[in-house]
């Protein structure tokens, strides 16, 4: 099985991440699918603020897999993050003709904390994004909390 | 080719084989808790992506995935049964060593069951990991008489009826609902019984008709998952302040039966959470 390490990749500071992630708008929602160690923090999927937190507090390098073949782990920062973004349709095939599904252009980043042999995607994810616009637009007509 | 015999004898046996390590985040119950809810969910997202590309068979996907939405309703539930017991287990470890009541005469132990668990080196897994932890009234009697002052019957409730904590009563309720739909899940294959029926009517305070298939909707795991995610950090804060406050008043009674730094560090590691035990402080440690 391929890794991270083994192919083009860059390295990338998590408090760089959390600089791209704040900059994408703290009410866009994230899912991590893979890590135990994020995912042990923090319940995902989740609005950015709580990812942004954990990122900043963690503060150690993780590897990006990037389409790049001269990449060999150099250093990246935030404002280099959106050059390495995949998309999801890019992910999965969708079938020719058929619309495209409203998370098709979300980003998502395939990466490993470097020195860590597990990989995983954080996913940008619109669903969810959505999903807490209705549920806050829902809000406001009631609770059965405390009935 | 008709089908070929297979030794399904050895075949059934080589399950257990099929195994991996747990990953560090196994030792702390709430990080296991976290870890196992998220994977679910992330689970559950990858498939709906890889369903959901423009499929000219909508009815058969919609039907595997009230199927799989079913799965994971059940991950999710016995996801925090296990968190009860992990932290419940932990509770009993800390607690035992220094009590010589009856707290732990609820548990129904049996001899034979004591050989398993030899290896373990914890009482609080023989104790609570055999035990199902599937009735808020179950759940506030064990932890109750756990962390009970030493001989004095314990006030503490986890799930909090309308008398002992109004404001948190709706949590009580809610989890009623949710172990009852783990039943109908469970036991009934997701029918919905007469008398699952007569009990959520009772329960939700709503009309619910048996019998019937429940079809659960992407959206009733996204609120189950937020409701346990919730309750499971909620618990985790209640029982590691409590435990706090008892290991404090057990050093305070008895001076020198265990060592409050120790304990502090401890605490602070299982429940991810800065403790002061009698006066010692313990840090969360780094991730």
């Amino acid at each position: 099985m391929a890794t991270i390490l083994a192919g083009p990749h860059y390295e990338l500071p998590s408090i760089e991440l959390a600089k791209w992630v704040e900059a994408q708008g703290l009410d866009c929602w994230w899912n991590v699918d893979g890590d135990p160690l994020l995912t042990g923090l923090v319940s995902f999927p989740c609005p950015g603020d709580e990812l942004v937190t954990e990122l900043r507090r963690l503060n150690r390098p993780l590897l990006v897999q990037v389409d790049k073949a001269d990449a060999r782990g150099e250093p990246i920062d935030a404002g280099r993050i959106d050059g390495v973004v995949s998309r999801l349709r890019e992910a999965f095939t969708l079938r020719p003709g058929a619309p495209e599904p409203r998370w098709a252009n979300d980003r998502f980043l395939y990466l490993c904390w470097k020195g860590s042999p597990v990989e995983w995607m954080l996913v940008e994810d619109s669903v969810a994004t959505q999903d807490s616009l209705n549920d806050y637009a829902e809000s406001v007509t009631g609770s059965d909390q405390g009935a | 080719m008709p089908r070929l015999p297979i030794d399904l004898a050895r075949k059934i046996k080589d399950i257990p084989q099929h195994v991996e390590q747990l990953p560090a985040e196994a030792r702390v119950p709430i990080l296991h808790y976290r870890l196992t809810s998220s994977t679910i969910s992330a689970t559950l997202a990858y498939v709906e992506d890889a369903f959901a590309q423009g499929s000219r068979y909508d009815a058969v996907v919609e039907r595997h995935l009230s199927r799989l939405y079913g799965m994971a309703m059940i991950g999710l539930i016995e996801n925090f049964e296990r968190f009860l017991k992990e932290a419940a287990s932990e509770c009993v470890d800390c607690v035992a060593p220094h009590t010589l009541d009856d707290r732990f005469d609820g548990f129904k132990t049996k001899a034979s069951g004591v050989a398993a668990y030899f290896g373990t080196g914890s009482i609080g897994k023989y104790l609570c990991e055999p035990e199902t932890w599937l009735s808020c009234a179950t759940i506030n009697e064990r932890f109750r008489d756990i962390l009970s002052a030493p001989f004095e019957p314990g006030d503490f409730y986890l799930f909090p009826n309308p008398k002992q904590l109004p404001k948190e009563a709706w949590r009580s309720k809610t989890m009623s609902i949710v172990w009852q739909l783990r039943h109908s899940v469970v036991h009934n294959v997701g029918v919905i019984t007469i008398s699952d029926a007569a009990k959520l009517r009772i329960l939700a305070q709503k009309e619910v008709v048996g019998p019937r298939l429940l079809v659960l909707t992407r959206d009733d795991i996204r609120y189950l998952k937020r409701f346990l995610d919730e309750t499971a950090n909620l618990c985790n804060s209640r029982i590691a302040t409590r435990l706090t406050v008892l290991m404090s008043n057990i050093h305070t009674q008895s001076p020198g039966l265990l060592k409050p730094q120790e304990y502090a560090t401890r605490l602070a590691f299982k429940f991810r959470t800065p403790v002061t035990v009698a006066g010692a402080v313990g840090g969360v440690p780094p991730d």
